[in-house]
């Protein structure tokens, strides 16, 4: 139900021609280079902005030391590197290799990978003794916050994101970088939803959903999190709440937002409120809408392999307008080129690109034609960073739709039996439904009344309620 | 009230209605539930054990509901319809989905062996198994169930209740008491909890752990008014009387009665009755007792008085049970019992008394004639108030009182009994019961140990009772010669002829029985010698007013003959024929005498007559006594007649003789009898030899028409044909030819007959018709002679007359060739003469074959004449103008040709003499022979004793 958002931030490179002639003068007049002179080579290229075209430099080296770790320069310079190109880049490379540094980047690489597979505490390890000047502490603060609140450490993760919340703070006071800016924006708001997820997870619904309230709704990821506040009412089992804050999601302006769960709380609301009916067609307009459309996608993944740039195409396509053919395919396309990570990785591949042609300007040299190969390479990988991106969502998306199924038959399920339990029980028939009464709508001083006209109205989107009768008895 | 109704079924429909529409609302939920879960598992491919078990569970539950859709369908349908339904495809929608439900769990248990909700699939296994009457796999199930299981998870709770339920109802109480502890702990809040502890009480009950039951009961009676559980407060109390009752607390079921608030008398009752059902008689006893002190309702009185009637039925305590029933009678005439109660009373009564009764009447109290008369008269009892129950006189439980009696040898009061059932079916007509009590009454009078004086004053009134209700059974048949010979014996001959009479009426087929009757009344009438009274009898007889055996009408007759002649009998026994003509005469004249009598006058004085040599007059009395009898009785008196009858004819009254002998013969004629032909002969041989032709005619026709046998017939007519041929009556004598001739039997006789016919036409110069019979006597002699019949005589010579013609003839030939010289003519027509002479031998030896006398003697004649004349010319010829050696040689030759001729001719005369010795042979040419000279005229007979000629008649 809950996400983590992991945010990478870029950095627009500089570029410097000392570090591009000290680093030509190390590799000498050969084709290839030494290993060994990787090293040195990376620290210059890095100081020259040749981000990418250290990359595969930088990983050969790390490969190649045979378990030495890396000299503090070295770190260092792949600190910048990372914080230029992103994580993506080095996840892949093993754990063992990724350990020989001492960078404080690679260590949150580390602590993502152990977070990804669950294991937090371990990847508390790698991020907890980070100091919060560094470029990487707003994220790593987050990652520490999640994995205590995972961990069940809702007192500590709630001060963890507030400490995030700060060092976010200071960082946008050290950076004037639009897309650095934006990054740490939203690492911002993540942490503020942290602590609002923190509260929920310590069942204060009424201060989580407080909580909530403070995300501005000018928030990058406040769409994603309507969601979250909606779950937060229906806990609250002000029903009415969470179908307006579901019905949200109905307006144009969010129609890049696909999450089958919020049909899910939808059936669920009308069924905590008995109305088996609504529920009912909920669940089985979901079936009728996505069923055939999800199968077609999984044939869809399927016929398509693993051809990441096949994917990196379809996200560029997607990009440009709707796929035609399956509404859903689109529907999942448009919400993942509409998410931050897709946009992080483009653009850290059109920074590469920009790397990429401001070396080609140069002087053809030896030094130059392996800078470009390697520059080249790195692109390579990005793009099928992202292509793989594009196609994990897909699949993602795709198991979740497909979970939702069955999550909506259990809703039915429920229903159903909700209603034989009636049926068992009640003789007469149910007297006739009062809808849309406003008796039924409870608010909080952060929230204001407004009557739906059918019309979506951007300073209005979220704050909508239902006023339906609970026909349960 | 009508609107009561109306509006009561209206509610009730709407109540069905609204339950069927919600069942298929509910239907309807759980096929979306289905398609739900079954497109879950899709989803999952089937892999998901769990959505299968739901799967499962919603076939299930699906079943359960068509289930019982289908039952109150089928309650709704007639009781024709449901006869002819097929019930398994009626039921076949929610047998279906059992099926499914059974297979899919099938299924689980087959592909996940591990599943952790196996336990469930079981569970819903059992279900089904339940539903389809499996008890034996549901019990499999359910124990499969609990094993895999989790503790005190709801489906173990659950399945432990289910098998414990099903142990329960199979009685094994040791298995289901521990399944239901194990259970219930977990089921406090079902509401179901009552129900199950309430079983496991009776588990305990009956495994004899009265305490813990009876603490388990008063707990659910607790819970019961709780209102969480199901009321099971009834239930237990009505029960809990029992298990008091078992555990020996009797008390403290009292109490605990008094504790609730009950009617206590009523729960007392119930306890009583399972005292009573538990055998514990004095028990049930003290607290029926002890009921009736807790009230004065008299409606609760009687409702124990009527268990206590069980109870001493039960443990045949007669006399409490009679005395209770005796309460109860009182009861019921001041206040009528209700219908159930009298249904209950009506039983305990028949009981009791069939019971009774069924010991009277067996062998076992046979040599107890106390106790089988003390039961006899309690079993009457019982019948006297099964009598009166219905406020009016019940005959035939009286009946059965009497039937009791009869059974315990009790007469006396069976009698009575019987009587009195009498006296009441009679008044009700109810002819059953009017024949059994005069069954049971004959039965009782027919015992040897009823007193005489019973016997003697009920038997005969008895008796007419029931003749006069049943008069004509097979028994009454028999009662009927009772009451004659109680008549009999007491000679009181007005009534016997009564019950003869009213016998006659209804039994007119029983002629032995009749006449049985009838023998007796008349021989009191013949010891009486009261000939009067005989005769009206006789006379009765007669005339067919009662039908008896011949045999005894004939003795009746002799009887009544025999009385009147006893004296005529005596006196002609003594020689006095005078007197006894005289009264035979006064008998015969007397028109009160029978015809038997007067037949019997008239033979004897015929006899009388013909003994007295008084020819006249015996032939008016035998011709009045062969008037008056009958051919039978002719025949009786056969040899007497033709005695008489001959008599007659030898002293010359042939023409009374003939007469009496047609007229004896008429009467016999069609009587198939053999003895008639010798009247047929003496009539025939009497009118021949009175010379009646035509009488002689009338009876041998009458004779071919009696069926006396052909050949006397046939003799008859012979005799015919002599006198027709005497009278010249050729026409008739022709007629009588042809009637034998028809017969090829009698041909050998009729050769004479025609040859006398054949001469008559020839005197009538007929030539033709007489050329035709001798034609026809020639045909006539050889057939006979083939068939080897026997030919008469005359027959013979009258072939032999015509074969001699011949014979002359050629004797003619033999004489007309004359011997002349020359030598050689001389040799030829010696020669020729010779040889006609061989043919005459011939001739004449085949006439000797025929037999006839005269054929003989005059075929030998011509023979030695024949050969002698042959002779006689040879030896006279001597050849012309010969010389003497010549002439001497030709005789001497001669001479030796004649010599075997002659002494032929001699050995002829020989045979021929032997002959007629030999078959003596009567003929005119006998004379030729044995006469020495040889006379001018011919002598017809010759005999060497003297004899007279006479006819027939043996008139000169």
């Amino acid at each position: 139900m809950f996400k983590l958002i992991v945010l990478i931030t870029l950095l627009i490179p500089q570029f410097s021609f000392a570090g591009y002639r000290d680093a030509s003068l190390i590799f000498g007049h050969g084709t290839r280079g030494n290993v060994n002179k990787f090293g040195r080579m990376v620290v210059h290229l890095v100081e020259a902005g040749n981000y990418y075209a250290s990359i595969p430099l930088i990983k050969e080296y790390m490969t190649s030391t045979g378990g030495a770790n890396l000299t503090p320069e070295l770190d260092m310079a792949l600190d910048e590197i990372i914080l230029n190109v992103g994580v993506r880049q080095f996840e892949l490379l093993p754990v063992e290799i990724l350990s020989r540094s001492n960078s404080p980047s690679v260590n949150y690489i580390l602590a993502k990978k152990f977070f990804r597979i669950g294991k937090y505490k371990k990847a508390l390890k790698y991020i907890r003794g980070m100091n919060d000047k560094h470029s990487m502490a707003p994220f790593a603060r987050l990652l520490e916050g999640s994995a205590y609140s995972i961990l069940g450490l809702q007192r500590k993760s709630i001060d963890m994101f507030k400490r995030c919340i700060a060092v976010t703070d200071d960082s946008l006071g050290q950076t004037s970088d639009k897309l650095q800016v934006r990054q740490l924006l939203v690492t911002k708001d993540e942490c503020l939803i942290g602590i609002a997820r923190a509260h929920f997870a310590a069942k204060r619904y009424e201060r989580s959903n407080l909580t909530y309230l403070d995300l501005p709704k000018s928030s990058f990821v406040w769409p994603d999190i309507l969601f979250e506040e909606a779950w937060n009412s229906y806990y609250r089992k002000n029903y009415n709440r969470t179908l307006g804050k579901l019905v949200t999601y109905s307006a144009p302006v969010l129609d890049h937002i696909f999450n089958p769960e919020i049909h899910i709380l939808e059936a669920l609301s009308y069924m905590e409120l008995c109305l088996y009916g609504d529920a009912k067609k909920v669940v089985d307009s979901f079936y009728k809408r996505y069923l055939k459309r999800n199968q077609r996608i999984a044939k869809f993944i399927k016929s398509n392999g693993r051809d990441y740039n096949f994917y990196y195409k379809l996200g560029r396509l997607a990009t440009k307008g709707p796929i035609k053919g399956n509404r859903l395919l689109n529907r999942f396309m448009k919400s993942i080129v509409h998410g931050a990570t897709y946009n992080d990785l483009i653009e850290s591949l059109m920074t590469g690109r920009h790397e990429f042609s401001e070396l080609k300007k140069l002087k053809r040299t030896p030094f130059n034609t392996f800078l470009l190969k390697n520059t080249l390479d790195s692109l390579k990988v990005q793009k099928k960073l992202v292509g793989s991106y594009v196609r994990r969502r897909l699949v993602v998306t795709h198991l979740q739709v497909k979970k939702a199924f069955q999550q909506m038959s259990y809703i039915k399920l429920e229903v159903l039996a909700r209603r034989k339990a009636d049926l068992f029980r009640y003789t007469e028939e149910p007297g006739e439904r009062k809808r849309g009464d406003v008796k039924f709508i409870s608010r909080n001083e952060k929230q204001y009344f407004w009557t739906f006209n059918g019309e979506f109205w951007v300073d209005e989107l979220g704050d909508y309620v239902f006023a339906l009768g609970n026909e349960c008895r | 009230m009508n609107k009561i109704i109306l509006l009561t079924v209206f509610l009730c429909t709407i109540s069905f209605s609204s339950y069927a529409d919600k069942r298929g609302a509910l239907l309807q939920v759980i096929d979306e539930e289905i398609g739900e879960v079954s497109r879950l598992s899709k989803q999952s491919k089937g892999r998901n054990p769990r959505l299968l078990l739901r799967l499962a569970e919603l076939n299930l539950e699906k079943a359960r509901h068509l289930k019982e859709r289908e039952n109150d369908k089928y309650l709704r349908l007639s009781v024709s319809q449901k006869r002819t339904v097929n019930r398994k495809k009626f039921f076949s929608k929610s047998k279906a989905y059992f099926n499914k439900a059974q297979s899919i769990c099938k299924s689980i248990i087959g592909k996940f062996k591990k599943f952790s909700g196996k336990g469930e699939v079981y569970y819903i296994m059992a279900f089904n198994s339940k539903e389809f009457k499996e008890f034996k796999k549901a019990r499999q199930y359910l124990q499969y169930s609990i094993k895999y299981s989790k503790p005190k998870s709801k489906v173990r709770v659950k399945s432990q209740s289910a098998l414990a339920e099903l142990y329960f109802s199979d009685g094994k109480y040791g298995l289901a008491a521990p399944l239901y502890e194990r259970a219930l702990p977990y089921q406090k809040d079902s509401t179901w909890w009552t129900k199950d502890s309430y079983n496991l009480a009776w588990c305990y009950y009956r495994k004899g752990k009265f305490n813990r039951a009876i603490a388990k009961m008063k707990e659910v009676y607790a819970k019961s008014k709780s209102g969480k559980y199901v009321d099971m407060s009834s239930k237990v109390a009505d029960d809990l009387a029992a298990f008091y009752a078992a555990a020996g607390k009797p008390q403290q079921g009292i109490k605990f009665y008094k504790s609730t608030g009950g009617n206590i008398t009523k729960k007392l009752i119930t306890l009583g009755k399972l005292q009573s059902d538990k055998g514990q008689k004095t028990n049930s006893q003290k607290t029926f007792s002890s009921a009736k002190k807790t009230t004065n309702n008299p409606e609760e009185i009687l409702e124990i008085n009527l268990a206590l009637l069980a109870l001493y039925e039960k443990f045949n305590d007669y006399s409490n049970h009679l005395k209770v029933s005796k309460e109860i009678n009182a009861y019921h005439k001041v206040k009528p019992l209700k219908n159930e109660d009298l249904k209950v009373f009506k039983y305990q009564l028949d009981r009791m008394s069939a019971f009774l009764q069924k010991q009277v009447v067996s062998k076992h109290y046979k040599n107890v004639k106390k106790v089988r008369i003390r039961k006899a008269k309690l079993a009457g009892e019982y019948f006297e108030i099964l009598g009166s129950i219905t406020g009016k006189v019940d005959y035939k439980k009286i009946f059965l009182k009497g039937e009791t009696h009869y059974s315990a040898k009790s007469y006396g009061p069976a009698l009575d009994s019987y009587f009195k059932t009498l006296t009441y079916a009679e008044n009700a007509k109810d002819t059953k019961y009017i024949k059994l009590s005069l069954k049971g009454l004959l039965a009782v009078l027919g015992m040897k140990g009823l007193s005489r004086s019973l016997k003697n004053k009920h038997l005969l009134p008895v008796y007419l009772r029931y003749l006069k209700f049943d008069p004509k059974s097979k028994r009454a048949e028999s009662i009927y010669q009772k009451v004659f010979k109680i008549y009999t014996d007491k000679k009181d001959t007005k009534n016997s002829e009564k019950v003869l009479y009213s016998y006659k009426a209804n039994f007119s087929g029983k002629l032995k029985i009749q006449e049985a009757m009838l023998a007796q009344i008349m021989e009191k009438a013949r010891k009486e010698k009261n000939v009067k009274e005989i005769r009206k009898w006789v006379n009765r007889i007669n005339k067919g007013e009662f039908k008896v055996s011949k045999k005894y009408a004939d003795n009746l007759n002799k009887l009544l003959l025999k009385y009147q002649f006893s004296r005529v009998e005596s006196a002609n026994t003594k020689g006095d024929k005078k007197f006894a003509l005289q009264e035979y005469f006064k008998i015969y004249n007397n028109p009160k005498s029978e015809l038997q009598a007067k037949k019997n006058s008239a033979y004897n004085m015929a006899v009388l007559y013909y003994e007295l040599g008084r020819p006249d007059e015996s032939i008016l009395w035998q011709n009045k006594s062969v008037d008056m009898m009958n051919g039978r009785e002719l025949l009786r008196f056969q040899s007497t007649f033709l005695l008489m009858i001959n008599s007659l004819f030898h002293r010359q009254r042939f023409k009374s003789a003939s007469d009496l002998s047609y007229k004896i013969f008429k009467k016999v004629c069609k009587l198939r009898k053999s003895k008639k032909g010798v009247f047929y002969k003496n009539a025939v041989i009497l009118a021949a030899a009175n010379g009646e032709t035509e009488k002689v005619l009338a009876v041998a026709d009458a004779g071919k028409k009696c069926g006396i046998p052909y050949s006397l017939i046939v003799n008859s007519y012979v005799e015919i044909l002599k006198m027709l041929e005497k009278s010249k009556r050729w026409g008739k004598y022709s007629e009588v030819l042809e009637y034998l001739e028809s017969s090829n039997k009698n041909w050998g006789s009729i050769i004479k007959p025609y040859f006398n016919l054949l001469r008559a036409y020839k005197i009538s110069g007929r030539k033709e018709e007489a050329a035709q019979i001798r034609s026809k006597i020639m045909r006539l002699y050889k057939f006979a002679k083939r068939e080897r019949q026997e030919i008469p005589l005359e027959g013979l010579d009258v072939v032999a007359h015509y074969k001699l013609l011949n014979l002359e003839r050629e004797i003619k030939k033999l004489y007309a060739v004359k011997l002349q010289y020359p030598e050689k003519r001389f040799n030829a027509r010696l020669k020729n003469k010779l040889t006609q002479l061989d043919r005459v031998t011939s001739k004449g030896l085949e006439i000797l074959k025929i037999g006839s006398g005269i054929g003989i003697v005059k075929s030998y004649q011509y023979l030695v004449e024949s050969y002698q004349r042959v002779v006689q010319e040879i030896r006279d010829f001597t050849p012309p103008k010969k010389s003497k050696q010549y002439t001497a040689g030709f005789k001497k030759s001669m001479s030796s040709l004649t010599q075997p001729l002659l002494k032929r001719s001699f050995d002829f005369i020989k045979e021929s003499k032997g002959q007629i010795k030999k078959s003596q042979i009567l003929s005119r040419e006998n004379y030729w022979f044995f006469s020495s000279e040889r006379l001018p005229i011919k002598v017809d007979y010759s005999s060497r004793l003297r004899g007279i000629i006479m006819d027939r008649g043996g008139k000169r």
